[in-house]
C-alpha cells in the first residue's frame, strides 16, 4: 500500500551528497572571542541506571561517562574527519610501540594526568596500576571481556608503563582500547574505597557534579584536566555542561525549539528537522549516515530459510533504494559491514550492485528451483524501533508479496526481540543492528559460531578462519582487502542476514554552538573542544 | 463504621496480594529479560557472561524460588534493589511518588472543579445552547485519549509561544518552575475526569430535582442557589463521589503516559521504563504502589459516602 501511494524515485546520484554530508559540519567564523566560559545543554533519550562502566554497554551510563572519564586511548574528532572514522590520539596514555610481531603493545602514561580530586583519590596522579586494575577486571568480568580477548597479560614495568601481550595478533586492540565502553578508572574503584555505582571520579574534562534520575545530569570544568587544544590552549571551553534525559520526542522537539538544548542527540526524522528547521531557521543541519542498520535475519531452522537460493532470491526482492527514499530520506545502502564505516564497508558502487539492484524475475527462477515456484508463507517478527523502522518492514513485506512470498508481520518490543533471536524462535526478524565502529565487531558478533548477534547459526569453518586471518593483517591495505573478501564471499555464500539500509542521523545544534563534531563512538568526544559564540 | 472499614482494608490487602503475584509471573512470561537489555549494544559480549549476570541477579533460579524471596522481602518491608540501577527499590519509588502524587492529586482536583461545575450548570441549563456546549465538549473530551490530548497541549502551547520551563524542578526547590511543569499535565489528566464527572452530575442533578423533597422546598421559599447547592447537588453527590474513586484509577494509568510526555520524573515514567527494561523489581514494586494508591482512595470513597448520606452512615452503625 505504502509503495503504491509513493513514487519510487531512484536517488543513486543523491548518495555522494550524502556522503559528503556524513563527514560534513558546518563551519564556524573565525572569531576573537575567548572561547572559555560557557554552558551547553544536551537532551539524550534515556537515563543513566548507574555509572558502573563495566556493568552495562548501556548508552545512558557510557555518553554520560565520557563527561568525566578518559580512556588509554581516544578517538580524534574535527571538521576533516568523518563521524565513523577512527584516528587515534593520545587518551591517558601519550604515545605507544607495538611490537614488530604485533603480539606486544607498549603504553607510556601522560605525566600530567590526575584523578579529579574526588575522595577517596583525592587528585592523585594516574598510574600504570590503575590501567592494570582496570583491564583486569574488565577481562574478568566487564562486558568489555570480548573486547580484551586477544590480551594475554597486562602488566605494569614502571608507574608510567603499562604492556599488554597478545595471545594472537590482533590489529583492532588499538580501537578496542578507545571503545566506547573502555574508561579508565582508578584502583581504589575495585578495592571497595567507593561504590562505583554511585559515584564518578575520572581524569576527564569535567565533573559530575550531580545526577538526578530523569531530571539532569550536570557537570562543571575539572581545571586540573591535562587536554589542550591546537593552540596549546585549555580545555575544556565549556564551564558547565547538562545533559537532560528527555524520553518522549515531541517534549525533546519543543525543548530544542525553545532554546532550552543546545544539541540534539537521539531519533529525529527528516519531516521533524524540517520543523525545526522552519522554527530555527538558523539551526546547524548536521547530518552523517547512522552508524547502525536494518538487518532481515532468516532463520535456517525454518525450511525455506535454509535453502541458499531462497535467501539470494528475497535478497533480490528487496528494492533498497526506493526505501531509503521513500522512508528514510536518505542514508545509505546496507552492507555485510555497515555503511557508517565508509574505509572498510564495501564501495557504494558495489553495495548497490549487490543488495540495490532488485531483480524480481530472476528471484521468481531461483524460488522455482529451489522448489517454491508458487512462493511461501513465513511469520516476520518485527521489533519495535519506531515508525519508520515499521514502514521499513511494511516495505520488505509488500516487496516479497512481489515475488509470492508472504510475510505475516509480527510486532514485539526490542528486548522481547533480541531473546527470541538468542532462543532461535523466529521465522524471519528484522531489526537494527548495534553502533558498531569496526568491522571486526560486525564479523565476529554475526559469523563466528556462538557469538551474540548469530542469531542464524552460522557456522562456516571458511568465513570463521577468514574473519580471525584479518584479525591479524597488519598492513592495512592488505586488511583492507581481506574485510572486503570476507564481505564478498558473506553475500555470495551466506546471504544472512540481509542488510538492508542505514537510516541518516540527524545532530542538529543550535546556531551559536561551535566546534560541534558528532562521532560514531559515544562520550562526545568532540565537546571538550565545543564553545559557544556570543 | 470501624468493622466496616477494617473489612474492607482486609479485603484490600487480599486484591494487593492478587496483584503482586499477577505481575510477577506476567513480566516473566514476556520474552527477554534485563540482561539482554543490559547488554544489547555489545558486539563484544560471551554467553558466558550474560550467564553469569543472570545468575548474579537470582534470575536463573526457577520463579517460584524467585517469588518467596521476593515476597518474604516485602513482608519484611524490604523492596528489594532495581536490577537496572542497583539502587535500593523503595528510595526511587520513594522519589517518583512526590511528583506522581502532586499531579494527580492536581489533576483530581481540577477534574472535580471542572466536571462537577460544568454537570451542575448543564442541569441549570437544561435545554438550552449552553447546555448543548457543555454535553458536546464533554463527549468531546471522553472520546480524546489522554496520550493525544498531551501531546495536543504541548504543541499548542509552542504555537502561543510558551515553552514549559526544563529541567523539572520540585516544589520545594523553585514552586513557580514547578507550578508551570505540573499544571498542564495536570489539566491534560483532568479534562477527562471532568467530562466523565460533569455528565454523570447532569444527569444525577436532573434527577434529584424532580423529587418530592426538591418541590417541597421549593414551596417552603427555598432560593435557587440554596435549592441547587444545599439540597440537589448534596442528594446527586453520591454516584458522584464514586465515579471519582473510579476515575482515579484512571488517572493514575494516565500519568504512564502524561508524565513521559511532559518529562515528569514521577511513578509513570518509572514504571514506564522498568518495563522497556524488564527491571522487575521496580516493576512489581511500583505497580503494587499504583494498587495499594487505589485501594485506599476507594476506601476513602466508600467511607466518604456517610459523610454525605447520614443514611448510609445510620445503616453502616
Amino acid at each position: 500500500m505504502l509503495k503504491g501511494l509513493l513514487a519510487r524515485h531512484r536517488f543513486v546520484t543523491a548518495l555522494p551528497a550524502l556522503a559528503i554530508a556524513a563527514a560534513m559540519v558546518v563551519a564556524a567564523p573565525a572569531m576573537a572571542q575567548d572561547k572559555h566560559g560557557g554552558k551547553v545543554v544536551i537532551n539524550v533519550h534515556a537515563d543513566a541506571p548507574n555509572f558502573d562502566p563495566l556493568a552495562s554497554t548501556e548508552f545512558g551510563v557510557h555518553s554520560r561517562l565520557g563527561l568525566a572519564m578518559n580512556r588509554l586511548v581516544e578517538w580524534k574528532t574535527g571538521p576533516d574527519i568523518g563521524y565513523g572514522q577512527f584516528v587515534p590520539k593520545p587518551g591517558l596514555a601519550e604515545s605507544w610501540e607495538i611490537s614488530e610481531d604485533g603480539l606486544t603493545y607498549t603504553f607510556k602514561l601522560r605525566p600530567d594526568a590526575v584523578w579529579q580530586d574526588i575522595a577517596p583519590v583525592s587528585g592523585r596522579p594516574v598510574t600504570s596500576a590503575d590501567v592494570v586494575a582496570t583491564y583486569e577486571a574488565m577481562k574478568e568480568s566487564g562486558v568489555q571481556k570480548g573486547l580484551l580477548a586477544a590480551v594475554d597479560t597486562i602488566t605494569a614495568p614502571d608507574d608510567q608503563t603499562v604492556v599488554l601481550t597478545l595471545n594472537r595478533r590482533n590489529v583492532v586492540l588499538l580501537q578496542n582500547l578507545a571503545h566506547q565502553n573502555m574508561w579508565i578508572l582508578p584502583t581504589e574503584a575495585f578495592d571497595g574505597s567507593y561504590d562505583r555505582n554511585t559515584t564518578v571520579i575520572g581524569t576527564g574534562p569535567w565533573i559530575l557534579e550531580a545526577d538526578e534520575v530523569g531530571v539532569a545530569t550536570r557537570y562543571v570544568r575539572n581545571e586540573a584536566y591535562f587536554g589542550k587544544d591546537e593552540n596549546g590552549e585549555q580545555l575544556p571551553y565549556l564551564d558547565e555542561v547538562e545533559i537532560l534525559p528527555i524520553k518522549d520526542l515531541n517534549a525533546r522537539i519543543m525543548a530544542f525549539r525553545s532554546g532550552q538544548v543546545d544539541i540534539w542527540f537521539g531519533p529525529l526524522n527528516m519531516t521533524q528537522m524540517q520543523g525545526l528547521q522552519q522554527a530555527l531557521p538558523d539551526l546547524q543541519d548536521v547530518q552523517t549516515v547512522a552508524n547502525t542498520q536494518s538487518e532481515l535475519y532468516l532463520n535456517p531452522s525454518f525450511e525455506p530459510f535454509a535453502n541458499l537460493q531462497v535467501r539470494q532470491a528475497l535478497n533480490l526482492a528487496i528494492d533498497r533504494l526506493g526505501l531509503g527514499e521513500v522512508v528514510r530520506g536518505g542514508g545509505g545502502i546496507g552492507g555485510v559491514v555497515g555503511p557508517a564505516l565508509n574505509a572498510q564497508t564495501l564501495p557504494e558502487e558495489e553495495r548497490i550492485a549487490l543488495y540495490g539492484t532488485p531483480d524480481h524475475e530472476k528471484a521468481k527462477a531461483l524460488l522455482a528451483e529451489a522448489g517454491y515456484p508458487d512462493g511461501f508463507s513465513f511469520e516476520f517478527t518485527v521489533l519495535n524501533y519506531g515508525e519508520e523502522f515499521v514502514r521499513e518492514a511494511e516495505w520488505i513485506q509488500q516487496d516479497l508479496a512481489e515475488i509470492g512470498v508472504t510475510a505475516e508481520i509480527k510486532m514485539v518490543d526490542t528486548v522481547a526481540g533480541q531473546a527470541l533471536g538468542k532462543e532461535g524462535d523466529y521465522q524471519a526478524m528484522f531489526l537494527m543492528m548495534s553502533p558498531f565502529a569496526e568491522a571486526d565487531e560486525y564479523f565476529t558478533s554475526h559469523y563466528l559460531p556462538g557469538a551474540v548477534r548469530n542469531y542464524t547459526g552460522i557456522d562456516d569453518p571458511t568465513l570463521t578462519a577468514m574473519i580471525e586471518e584479518q584479525q591479524g593483517i597488519m598492513d592495512v591495505a592488505a586488511r583492507q582487502e581481506k574485510i572486503w573478501e570476507i564481505q564478498r564471499y558473506v553475500y555470495e555464500n551466506v546471504q544472512n542476514p540481509l542488510p538492508i539500509w542505514a537510516a541518516v542521523l540527524l545532530h542538529p545544534a543550535q546556531a551559536d554552538i561551535r566546534g560541534w563534531h558528532p562521532m560514531i563512538t559515544q562520550g562526545f568526544p568532540s565537546l571538550p573542544e565545543v564553545w559557544v559564540e556570543e | 463504621m470501624i468493622v466496616f472499614a477494617i473489612r474492607r482494608a482486609v479485603l484490600g490487602v487480599l486484591v494487593l496480594v492478587a496483584v503482586a503475584l499477577m505481575v510477577f509471573v506476567a513480566i516473566r512470561l514476556i520474552p527477554g529479560d534485563i540482561v539482554n537489555q543490559q547488554l544489547a549494544e555489545a558486539g563484544a559480549v560471551t554467553p558466558e557472561l550474560l550467564q553469569e549476570k543472570r545468575a548474579a541477579m537470582g534470575l536463573d533460579k526457577p520463579i517460584a524460588e524467585q517469588f518467596l524471596v521476593w515476597a518474604g522481602g516485602i513482608v519484611s518491608g524490604d523492596l528489594g534493589h532495581s536490577l537496572w540501577t542497583g539502587r535500593p527499590v523503595s528510595a526511587q519509588i520513594g522519589a517518583a511518588l512526590l511528583p506522581t502524587l502532586q499531579l494527580s492529586i492536581m489533576a483530581i482536583a481540577l477534574g472535580a472543579l471542572f466536571g462537577i461545575g460544568a454537570g451542575v450548570l448543564a442541569a441549570l441549563w437544561r435545554g438550552t445552547a449552553g447546555d448543548m456546549v457543555l454535553r458536546m465538549l464533554s463527549t468531546v473530551f471522553l472520546a480524546i485519549p489522554q496520550l493525544w490530548l498531551g501531546l495536543l497541549t504541548l504543541t499548542g502551547l509552542a504555537l502561543i509561544g510558551y515553552y514549559i520551563p526544563l529541567p523539572y524542578r520540585s516544589f520545594a526547590t523553585d514552586p513557580w518552575a514547578n507550578f508551570q511543569q505540573v499544571i498542564f499535565p495536570a489539566l491534560a489528566l483532568s479534562l477527562g475526569v471532568a467530562a466523565a464527572l460533569s455528565r454523570l452530575t447532569r444527569s444525577a442533578m436532573l434527577e434529584v430535582t424532580g423529587a418530592d423533597f426538591i418541590r417541597a422546598a421549593r414551596a417552603r421559599g427555598v432560593s435557587s442557589s440554596g435549592l441547587y447547592l444545599g439540597h440537589a447537588l448534596k442528594n446527586a453527590l453520591i454516584p458522584v463521589i464514586t465515579l471519582l474513586g473510579t476515575q482515579f484509577g484512571n488517572l493514575l494509568s494516565g500519568t504512564v503516559i502524561i508524565e513521559r510526555i511532559f518529562n515528569v520524573p514521577g511513578l509513570g515514567n518509572l514504571l514506564f521504563e522498568a518495563v522497556a527494561y524488564r527491571d522487575y523489581t521496580v516493576i512489581q514494586a511500583a505497580v503494587l504502589t499504583y494498587g495499594l494508591i487505589t485501594i485506599i482512595v476507594n476506601l476513602m470513597v466508600d467511607l466518604s459516602y456517610g459523610l454525605v448520606d447520614p443514611r448510609i452512615r445510620e445503616a453502616r452503625s
